[in-house]
C-alpha cells in the first residue's frame, strides 16, 4: 500500500479521536459533579465500623428483611429462594418457599419478597399476585380477594391491606392504592396523594415504606425532594422535603406516537436513590453532592441522609464507602447496625452511638 | 443475531485471504500471461464490489432504522451521557453521514472517498462505544433495528471487522485501478 493513503487511514483515525475527544471532554460525564446548595450534618468517617462481610453466591440480590438477629436475602431471579443467616455469618441456610394455589409463575423477576417475622409475603405485581405466610412453614397462600389491577409495588401494612402503587388508567398517571382483605372495594385509588408535574408516571416515581413502629408510611419520590408521610388509612398526615432545593422532577420526556410510548430523552436525574425505614427514621441514599462535602469522598461512597418522621425533620448523614469498588446495592437498618448490600457482598456495619446523642439533641 | 457476526466475520477472512494470495502471485505470476492477470482483476474486483455493496446495505439500513424511530432515537441518545448534547443535532446528522457515505459508495469516482468515510465511520462508533463501556456510569441503549439485538461486545466484534473491509476495501480499489492503468499502458 501507498505512503500516501497510509497517511489518509491516519487521518481519519486522528480526526474521528478529536471529535470523540471533544465530545467527551465537554459531556457531563467530565464535568465537575454539582453541587446542590444545601449543607449536610456528616458523621466522621469512624462512625460506621465495619463488623463482618460475607460473600454471596449472586450479586442479582436485595435483602428482604431484617430483625435483631437474622437477615433475609432474596434472589431477584430466583423468587422462591430465600437465604437466611444471623449477623456473623456463622449460621446461614436456604429456604425455599412453597406457593399454595398458583399453577405457573409469570414474570418470575417481578416477585418481591418482604419477611416480617412471624409472616412473610411475596407480591408480583405484573401477574399480579399477592401472597403470604407464616415463616414457620414458609407456605404463601393468597390472603386477598383478586383484582385486575396491576401494581408496580407493593406494601403490606396489615394481615389485612396492603398499600399499592399502581396505574390508573383512568388518570393515566401512577397513583398509590390501598387493598384490603375485608372492606369493599377491596381495591381504591388513593388519588391526590402523588402530584403529577409532568407526565404522571416518571415525575411521581418513587419508593413506598412502611414503619411497623409509627403505623404510617412513607412514600418518597426518586425525583424531588419530597417525602409524603401517611397513616394506614392511607390519609395524608403531611409532606416533608428532604434537604436538597429539587422540588420539581428534572426528567426530559418524549411521546413515540407510533408506538404509544412515553420514555426518557436524557440521562436519569434521580436524586434520590435507595432508601429505608427503621423505627421513626428514613434513611434516604441521596445522590446529590452538598456545599459541605468533599468530592472525593462523595464519588467513593453513597451517602445517606436520615430523616426523623415524626417531626419531619433531618437529623444527620453519613457515608457509605464502596465495598471492595462495588457500590451499595441496596441496605437496611435495624437498631445501630446497618446491612448493607454490594452487588454480592454482604456487610454488617455498626453506627457508632454517638449518633443516638445527636437524635436527642433533636428531642430536646 | 450472533450467527450473522460470525458469518460477517468469516466474510473478512476469506476476502483478506484471497486478498494476500492475489497479492503474492502478482509478484511471482508477472511475466504470466494477460489472460491470468484479467482473471486476478476481476476476483479482485468483485471482493470489492462485496465489500462496497456490505457496506451500502449497513448503512442505508442503519440510516433507514434511525430515521423512521426519528423521535425514539433521538431520545435514546439523549440518555447517553457522551451525547446528550448534542442529541437533537445528532440524531439527524449521523443517518445523514450514512446515507452521504452509502451514496459515494455507489458512485465510482467517489468510492475512495466513500471506502475512507466509511471506515472513519466505523471507527467513530467503535471509540464510542469503547467510551461507554469504559467512562459512562451506565450503559444505555441507542441502536436501531436488527442491530439493537446485539450486544455491547458484539457490537464491537462487528465494528472492528467493517473497519477491517474498509482498509481491504481500499487496498483493493487502488490495486484494481493501477492494474487497470498497467494493463491499458501494455
Amino acid at each position: 500500500m501507498e505512503k500516501k493513503h497510509i497517511l489518509i487511514f491516519i487521518g481519519c483515525l486522528l480526526s474521528v479521536t478529536l471529535v470523540m475527544v471533544a465530545l467527551y471532554a465537554s459531556s457531563p460525564i467530565n464535568s465537575k459533579i454539582f453541587r446542590a446548595n444545601f449543607d449536610r450534618k456528616l458523621l466522621p468517617e469512624t462512625a460506621l465500623e465495619e463488623k463482618n462481610a460475607f460473600e454471596l453466591e449472586a450479586s442479582s440480590v436485595y435483602i428482604s428483611g431484617v430483625t435483631a438477629d437474622k437477615i433475609y436475602i432474596s434472589n431477584t431471579f430466583k423468587p422462591l429462594n430465600l437465604w437466611i443467616s444471623d449477623y456473623e455469618f456463622k449460621n446461614t441456610h436456604d429456604i425455599r418457599l412453597k406457593l399454595v394455589g398458583v399453577d405457573s409463575l409469570r414474570e418470575p423477576s417481578a416477585f418481591r419478597t418482604t419477611v416480617d417475622p412471624p409472616n412473610f409475603f411475596l407480591s408480583n405485581g405484573i401477574m399480579p399476585i399477592a401472597m403470604r405466610g407464616t415463616i414457620d412453614s414458609w407456605e404463601a397462600k393468597k390472603y386477598m380477594p383478586d383484582s385486575s389491577y396491576y401494581f408496580v409495588e407493593a406494601v403490606p401494612i396489615s394481615t389485612s391491606s396492603m398499600a399499592l402503587k399502581s396505574y390508573s388508567s383512568n388518570q393515566q398517571a401512577l397513583h398509590l392504592a390501598r387493598k384490603t382483605a375485608i372492606d369493599t372495594p377491596y381495591f381504591k385509588f388513593k388519588y391526590g396523594l402523588l402530584e403529577k408535574q409532568k407526565d404522571g408516571v416518571f415525575c411521581v416515581n418513587g419508593k413506598l415504606h412502611f414503619s411497623k413502629d409509627l403505623h404510617k408510611l412513607i412514600y418518597l419520590y426518586a425525583y424531588r425532594n419530597q417525602y409524603i408521610v401517611m397513616d394506614t388509612n392511607m390519609n395524608l398526615s403531611y409532606r416533608g422535603n428532604t434537604i436538597d432545593t429539587f422540588s420539581v422532577a428534572r426528567v426530559k420526556l418524549t411521546q413515540i406516537e407510533s408506538k404509544k410510548l412515553t420514555m426518557a430523552a436524557s440521562p436519569p436525574t434521580v436524586i434520590n436513590g435507595l432508601s429505608c425505614v427503621s423505627k421513626n427514621y428514613l434513611y434516604n441514599q441521596s445522590l446529590l453532592l452538598a456545599n459541605n462535602e468533599d468530592e472525593k469522598v462523595f464519588k467513593k461512597s453513597a451517602v445517606i441522609d436520615v430523616y426523623d418522621i415524626n417531626q419531619g425533620i433531618y437529623v444527620f448523614s453519613f457515608h457509605v464507602p464502596k465495598y471492595r469498588n462495588n457500590s451499595l446495592s441496596d441496605f437496611r437498618v435495624f437498631n445501630n447496625q446497618l446491612i448493607a448490600l454490594f452487588g454480592r457482598h454482604l456487610v454488617v456495619y455498626e453506627l457508632n452511638n454517638n449518633n443516638v446523642s445527636i437524635n436527642e439533641d433533636f428531642h430536646q | 443475531m450472533w450467527t450473522g457476526n460470525i458469518r460477517i466475520y468469516v466474510t473478512v477472512q476469506v476476502v483478506g485471504k484471497t486478498w494476500m494470495g492475489a497479492g503474492f502471485c502478482e509478484v511471482d505470476l508477472r511475466l504470466i500471461t494477460k489472460t491470468s492477470r484479467m482473471k486476478l482483476k476481476l476476483t479482485k474486483s468483485v471482493a470489492l464490489d462485496i465489500i462496497v455493496f456490505l457496506f451500502m446495505v449497513l448503512f442505508i439500513y442503519a440510516a433507514a432504522t434511525k430515521l423512521f424511530e426519528y423521535k425514539e432515537f433521538e431520545a435514546q441518545i439523549g440518555k447517553s451521557p457522551l451525547i446528550t448534547k448534542y442529541a437533537g443535532t445528532l440524531a439527524w446528522l449521523v443517518p445523514g453521514i450514512e446515507l452521504i457515505t452509502a451514496a459515494m459508495l455507489f458512485v465510482p469516482h467517489f468510492r475512495l472517498v466513500g471506502l475512507y468515510a466509511s471506515f472513519s465511520l466505523m471507527f467513530g462508533f467503535t471509540a464510542y462505544i469503547i467510551f461507554i463501556l469504559t467512562f459512562s456510569p451506565y450503559v444505555p441503549c441507542s441502536c436501531g433495528g436488527i442491530l439493537s439485538a446485539m450486544g455491547w461486545t458484539a457490537h464491537l466484534v462487528f465494528n472492528i471487522a467493517f473497519m477491517l473491509l474498509a482498509v481491504i476495501g481500499v487496498i483493493l480499489l487502488v490495486t484494481v485501478s493501477k492494474n487497470e492503468n498497467q494493463v491499458s499502458y501494455s
